[in-house]
């Protein structure tokens, strides 16, 4: 199988994917409709029934979009996820370099056991957002089958200390993370809200390089739509 | 300590003055509805069309809008097991679809009201287990909400008719919702004048507020938003 998010950044194009919590495929059909890239289901922190992880799967590769999938960043759940069909991690808080070896190792194995699988079909990404992984960062990036790194506002603050994420020593560190990956040939991953205000924030990451980004998740989307007092009084149709 | 809220229905809201704020939920889980609560809407009303919309979902879908303090209109057609399933959810009230005219609306209304005031089949859904069969069947009499889908193949005499029988509480004007592409609004609304009108907000400016004023479907606000966000993106 293909992956579409590949051959986007190989070629040097964006890929925009979207965040899915609520677990039904409805939102994975709404993103391929919509022509977004790849779906990334969060199992980490959403109670996902494998059936319904299997069927959102499913319904990604059926319409061509990369499944995606953030789990826990272990062997044996990143060999759960290859098996049923996801081709692109986000693995949240690594903390260590044998972590990251063994996820990667863990890639590696499973493309040599599956005919017709290679390894350029998944991508691989790993999250610094803890103390741990920031002292770790530079041996995570060495590894050659990580082939993404990222970082998360909430958990680098809470890593730095702080309860706002939008703290300017956070914003200076989440900015380095993803400019030191990007310097070392890693693909980078970043999330954008769906407001016309932040894209210009997502437009200037991809002009430094960024080429794997996220709309934010499907709740938040709607949640923000239906709160604008605006949608209630303008003179617009809303949808 | 009374642990469960007395039941609330669509009328009560209305009888509060104030327009209300409503969203066409066609993603099929509980946590649709549950976005819907958390972002100040007063009414979801549930298409149980679309794929994934099992009975057990669309009942978990009604289970979270009472949760949220949500009423929940159930989308059915004008058949009598159909309604009658919608509201064993426990829903506040039915979208009907498919009526033509006034007697089929009279037809209509009547499956959804106990005898002797209609022909409903005896069931109380889990959320009315504390009232008798009789308490229930009064309480449907005066609250459950009828809302009939203005189709394009209405015409303005059948929409002033169909407004006006009784049970019908409302008239339901929404272009590119459920199914409804090809209708006049314009005309539908001018005909349904003095019926409580559940309406696209916005949709025609010159037009009078809708009581009930839908932003949408949450599958269309999602797949506009995302689609927006990516067309930026890719272009620059």
């Amino acid at each position: 199988m293909a992956n579409r998010v590949r051959e986007l950044i190989d070629a040097g194009r964006p890929a925009i994917g979207a965040h899915a919590k609520v677990p039904t495929p409805a939102v994975v059909e709404i993103a391929a409709e919509a022509g977004l890239d790849f779906v990334r289901l969060d199992h980490y922190h959403w109670p996902y029934d494998d059936a319904t992880l299997a069927a959102m799967t499913a319904c990604a590769a059926n319409r061509g979009v990369t499944p995606w999938v953030r789990c826990e960043g272990t062997a044996d759940m990143v060999t759960r996820m290859l098996e049923l069909g996801i081709r692109g991690f986000t693995l949240p808080c690594i903390a260590s370099v044998a972590q990251a070896r063994a996820v990667a190792d863990a890639v590696d194995r499973f493309v040599g056991s599956s005919p017709g699988v290679a390894r350029a079909d998944i991508l691989l990404g790993c999250a610094i957002e803890n103390r741990a992984g920031l002292d770790s960062f530079e041996g995570i990036a060495a590894i050659e089958g990580v082939d993404i790194m990222s970082t998360g506002p909430s958990d680098l603050a809470f890593a730095l200390g702080h309860s706002d994420n939008t703290h300017p020593e956070v914003r200076a560190t989440y900015d380095r993370i993803l400019m030191d990956a990007i310097a070392r040939g890693k693909q980078v991953y970043l999330s954008t809200r769906a407001t016309p205000g932040d894209w210009g924030r997502a437009a200037a990451w991809i002009a430094r390089g960024a080429r794997i980004l996220i709309i934010e998740e499907e709740y938040r989307v709607l949640m923000k739509h239906l709160m604008c007092p605006d949608i209630w009084t303008t003179k617009r149709r809303a949808a | 300590m009374t642990r469960l809220m007395p039941p609330w229905s669509v009328r009560d809201r209305l009888e509060e003055g104030r327009n209300l704020r409503g969203l066409v939920v066609e993603i099929p889980s509980p946590a649709a509805v549950e976005i819907a609560g958390i972002a100040d809407c007063d009414i979801v009303i549930i298409d149980p069309s679309h794929p994934g919309m099992t009975r057990e979902t669309v009942e978990g879908m009604v289970r979270a809008a009472w949760g949220q303090g949500l009423c929940a209109l159930t989308v059915a057609p004008s058949e009598p097991w159909a309604v009658m399933t919608a509201l064993d959810t426990g829903a506040h009230g039915v979208v009907l679809t498919g009526i033509r005219d006034a007697k089929s609306a009279r037809a209509a209304v009547a499956m959804t009201r106990f005898p002797p005031h209609g022909r409903r089949e005896a069931n109380k859904p889990l959320r009315f287990q504390f009232m008798t069969m009789e308490q229930f069947a009064n309480w449907t009499s005066s609250n459950i909400f009828v809302a009939i889908l203005i189709g394009g193949d209405m015409a303005a005499a059948d929409v002033v008719e169909i407004a006006g029988v009784p049970g019908v509480d409302a008239i339901m004007v929404a272009p590119g919702l459920l199914g409804t592409a090809d209708i006049d609004a314009r005309a539908a609304i001018s005909a349904a004048t003095g019926a409580t009108l559940i309406a696209l907000v916005g949709d025609l400016p010159d037009m009078p507020q809708p009581h009930i004023a839908l932003a949408g479907s949450d599958a269309a606000i999602l797949g506009t938003a995302y689609r927006d966000t990516a067309d930026y993106l890719r272009t620059g």
